[in-house]
């Protein structure tokens, strides 16, 4: 047998490697995705005061901080038993949209969508946002730019800060949001619902107009027929800021639905030696090893997962795109890995309005954005992040020190999935020991329809390396590296 | 034998020779050790440049502020990082972008390095160069350390000195 490692990801925040391992035909018989650092935020936040916590975890991550601040935040809320004004809730969800609407921009243009649009046979060096250009144009390369700064510009106003937000207190928000304020995200938001349609028309003209994508999508390589999860509203509809967390069984049957605060009951994280990051697993259902079907406990999350456990989008026009995608597809659930690509923009198209619905909601600029907070005690906080659900869980002694600390992330829930998809495109690919670059892409497009973060799945930050590959023996012996 | 840091000073005079508005992004994670020091450079210039400079602390998201550069039409960008160089800790380089293929420098953003720059030289005319400086540690913490500490306050020096 010998090994095929990808080190490290290209274009991904964090640092993984891949490990394809061949047989002795030089065919696939696993892979694994390998995490080798540990960061350690669960342990370090310990002893600090439970305030801290929305500021120190948006540190966990440069891509997804506001996903960290207002899961942290809404962790508090429970630990100090306090519900915050309905005006604050509705300032964090507007922020909230924001950062999705730049974070799914951000992946569809600059990480895993050039795969797509530029081509997944491309040379690496035309997949990325230079390729998108050369191909869509200029003028979309400014779009992009302008709309993922209207992202950015919405949660500065709000959050304090554009990156590292500072406004969420247990309780409420630190502020509260002024007329003229409100306007400019009114249109800012506004450009970005007509943005996120340009985006959607562009994946319909380049992907779904191109018959082999298409066939590639719907391939058995890139299909994976898992339990999904996310937060749904009331009506069962996707949301990102709140909600109960709803799991869908693979043929698409509610399997269960929960209070944020109930998770241990229904997740189990595994330890796997070889890697940092934990393997959740549905408790019910029980750790299977890297399998897919109804008898592995394996799920996803994500704008896949998302879509999949909804019975729809709470605006028109997501809606619309939503019920095109599932009639494209042959119906709900979807178990294409690539088709996180398309609900991803879907679910851009619905943050962008419900950020538009939001800010001409006539309670947003209320002044009354924060209740006091209650005695100290313990608090889950669930939310989507761009990436899937994100579950962080403290537990605060009497003075609001913080004893103890669980975060699950969203690349985290995903790891099995994206081990999985990882072997199932290298079987697919490779034969005969047959490694070229062509195929080493498309395996590398399985696990970045996930938008995986490394530096959220261990807490840790690390970034940009060459990009290699080592190709060892059935000794283990390192045969060759390849890197570019 | 001429002193590196009188080199990186001179190729940066001549490079700044004809600017007129400059902007200078410190990128560099707060919680990396030296891989702050680009942005703790760009904190330690705050109040001491005058309107023509234009200055971003990215941290780890460089590509975050893409719009803001735009927007300040500059006639040059000075992007400050750290970066593996295999020099001395604290020593640094004054390199064109499109050498960032030999000079695997790693940072903490998800659009890599030379990709941004190549994609802020299509939307802007501006000059575009990097100041790297080699790091001793990058492990998770706070502080620099002595050497970096010590080169990012020459630079800085530097830097007032000849920025416009």
């Amino acid at each position: 047998m010998k090994a095929v490692t990808i080190n490290p990801i290209t274009r991904l925040e964090g640092h993984g490697k891949i490990t394809i391992f061949l047989n002795e035909q030089g065919n696939v018989e696993n892979a694994y995705l390998q995490v080798p650092e540990l960061r350690g935020f669960e342990r370090f936040c310990v002893g600090r005061k439970a305030e801290d916590m929305p500021q120190l975890t948006s540190r966990i991550c440069g891509v997804c901080p506001v996903a960290h601040h207002y899961a942290g935040t809404k962790a508090l809320d429970a630990a100090f038993n306090v519900e915050p004004p309905s005006a604050a809730k509705k300032l964090r969800e507007l922020m909230y949209c924001a950062y999705i609407i730049y974070d799914h921009i951000l992946h569809f243009f600059y990480l895993g969508g050039p795969d797509f649009i530029v081509g997944p046979d491309a040379p690496p060096e035309k997949r990325n946002i230079l390729g998108v250009i050369e191909k869509a144009g200029l003028e979309i390369g400014k779009e992009v730019i302008k709309h993922r700064a209207y992202g950015q510009k919405i949660t500065e106003i709000i959050g304090g800060k554009a990156t590292h937000p500072v406004c969420g207190l247990p309780g409420g928000i630190s502020k509260s949001l002024s007329e003229e304020e409100r306007q400019e995200i009114e249109k800012m938001a506004s450009s970005c619902v007509e943005f996120a349609k340009l985006s959607l028309k562009l994946f319909h003209d380049i992907v779904l107009g191109n018959e082999k994508y298409v066939d590639m999508i719907k391939s058995n390589a890139y299909t994976l027929k898992t339990y999904n999860m996310g937060l749904v509203d009331e009506n069962n509809k996707v949301n990102f800021y709140d909600g109960k967390v709803r799991v869908a069984d693979p043929y698409g049957n509610e399997f269960l639905k929960f209070e944020p605060k109930d998770y241990l009951n229904h997740i189990v994280e595994r330890v796997e030696e070889w890697t940092y990051v934990k393997m959740p697993y549905l408790k019910k259902v029980g750790w299977k090893g890297f399998v897919d079907g109804a008898d592995s406990g394996a799920y996803r999350v994500g704008p896949l997962g998302r879509l999949n456990v909804a019975d729809g989008m709470a605006t028109p026009l997501a809606q619309e795109e939503y019920e095109v995608m599932y009639k494209t597809l042959g119906g709900k659930p979807v178990h294409s890995t690539l088709a996180f690509h398309w609900a991803r923009l879907i679910e851009a198209l619905y943050a962008t309005e419900r950020a538009v619905e939001l800010s001409r909601d006539t309670e947003i600029t209320s002044t009354d954005v924060r209740n006091l907070p209650g005695k100290p005690g313990e608090g889950v906080g669930i939310v989507e992040a761009a990436r899937g659900t994100l579950i962080h869980h403290y537990v605060l002694d009497e003075n609001a020190l913080v004893k103890n600390v669980n975060l699950i992330v969203a690349t985290t829930n995903n790891y099995p999935a994206i081990c999985m998809s990882i072997r199932d495109a290298a079987k697919g690919l490779i034969h005969g020991g047959n490694v070229n670059q062509g195929l080493l892409n498309k395996v590398e497009m399985a696990f970045r329809s996930y938008d995986p973060c490394f530096a959220c799945a261990s807490h840790f930050a690390i970034g940009q390396m060459p990009f290699t590959v080592e190709i060892y023996n059935h000794k283990k012996k390192l045969l060759r590296t390849v890197q570019r | 034998m001429v002193s590196e840091e009188y080199d990186v000073e001179k190729e940066l005079k001549a490079w700044l020779s004809n600017a007129e508005k400059v902007v200078v992004a410190g990128i560099g994670n707060p919680i990396r050790m030296d891989d702050f020091v680009g942005t703790k450079i760009v904190q330690d210039l705050w109040g001491k440049v005058s309107e023509k400079i234009y200055l971003i602390e990215c941290e780890t998201v460089p590509e975050n502020f893409m719009q803001q550069i735009i927007d300040f039409n500059p006639t040059h960008i000075l992007l400050i990082d750290a970066a593996i160089l295999g020099l001395k800790p604290g020593n640094s380089r004054f390199i064109r972008p499109e050498r960032l293929i030999v000079f695997p420098a790693y940072s903490t953003h998800a659009l890599p390095l030379r990709m941004f720059c190549e994609y802020l030289g299509k939307m802007t005319k501006a000059n575009i160069t990097l100041l790297l400086v080699e790091p001793k540690k990058a492990d998770f913490g706070e502080g620099l350390t002595s050497e970096v500490e010590a080169s990012a306050r020459k630079i800085v020096s530097t830097l007032l000195r000849i920025l416009p």
